[in-house]
């Protein structure tokens, strides 16, 4: 059981950087090329936004996997 | 339960697909703004990224002033002023300046177009005209003065043929003579002299 909990935490853990990492990159570019240069700006709410999204999405797969939430 | 799995299964595989996806669009994105044509592999300088405005003195003797060479029509006019603004918008006159420069420079180039129309809407050259920016920016006080100190005869491009923004990318670096930096663009020129 504990073995499961940390194998499933590993996959949201790596789920979650892998999908905010790549999102956020693709967010801070875009930005970059629409401005015509370096400024911090919205695509920074962007990411957090991405990671609760994605630790969401997968979280709740995994349980519906284990049987906890009711289908 | 079989059904909600499947479901939420596929939006776990939906969102890391896009984010993958638009992960591997930056690639081409981090190119930077303008590239190609490619160069003869030969050893050259590096860009030094501690040095905000480092200069080549050996590319002087690569180019000639271009700007006074050229007649501009309000219509050629207002497109270097457009690019200016569409590459560096953030920048003072004489960053806006250099990137006109830049434009002038390939229109007498025997490697570029040799109209400032075709220079600037040439494919994959400048990053403005392919996503879209150019089309919705309009050129501030900025650039037309950028291109009143340009045709006044201000060149302190050295022949500059390509700039970049900082960037991840190595191509420029690896394969272009690096000449200065000045405020956020790189220039560079041909490692051998093909202009």
């Amino acid at each position: 059981m504990n073995f499961w909990r940390t194998v499933k935490n590993l996959i949201i853990i790596v789920y979650t950087l892998a999908v905010t990492y790549m999102a956020g990159e693709w967010a801070v570019r875009s930005a970059f090329e629409e401005r015509g240069y370096e400024a911090i700006g919205g695509e920074f709410l962007f990411i957090p936004v991405v990671a609760w999204i994605s630790y969401k999405a997968i979280r709740i797969f995994l349980e519906l996997l284990e049987g906890k939430r009711n289908g | 339960m079989k059904l909600k799995a499947f479901f939420s299964g596929f939006w776990v595989f939906s969102i890391l697909i896009f984010s993958a996806v638009a992960f591997a669009d930056t690639d081409n994105v981090k190119n930077g703004s303008c590239i190609l044509v490619p160069a003869v592999p030969t050893t050259g300088n590096h860009v030094s990224e501690e040095a905000d405005d480092v200069r080549d003195d050996s590319a002087v003797e690569l180019f000639q002033s271009t700007a006074q060479k050229y007649d501009l029509n309000p219509e050629e006019s207002y497109l270097l002023a457009k690019i200016a603004m569409a590459e560096a918008e953030g920048q003072s006159v004489e960053g806006k300046a250099l990137v006109i420069l830049v434009v002038m420079n390939r229109v007498q180039s025997k490697i570029f177009p040799n109209t400032i129309e075709k220079v600037i809407y040439q494919k994959n050259q400048f990053s403005p005209i392919s996503n879209g920016r150019f089309d919705r920016v309009e050129p501030d006080q900025g650039c037309w003065e950028a291109l009143d100190l340009v045709l006044q005869g201000w060149d302190e491009s050295r022949g500059a043929l390509y700039f970049e923004s900082k960037s991840e990318s190595t191509w420029h670096r690896d394969n272009l003579k690096f000449l200065f930096k000045h405020e956020g663009h790189y220039f560079y020129t041909e490692r051998e002299c093909r202009q």
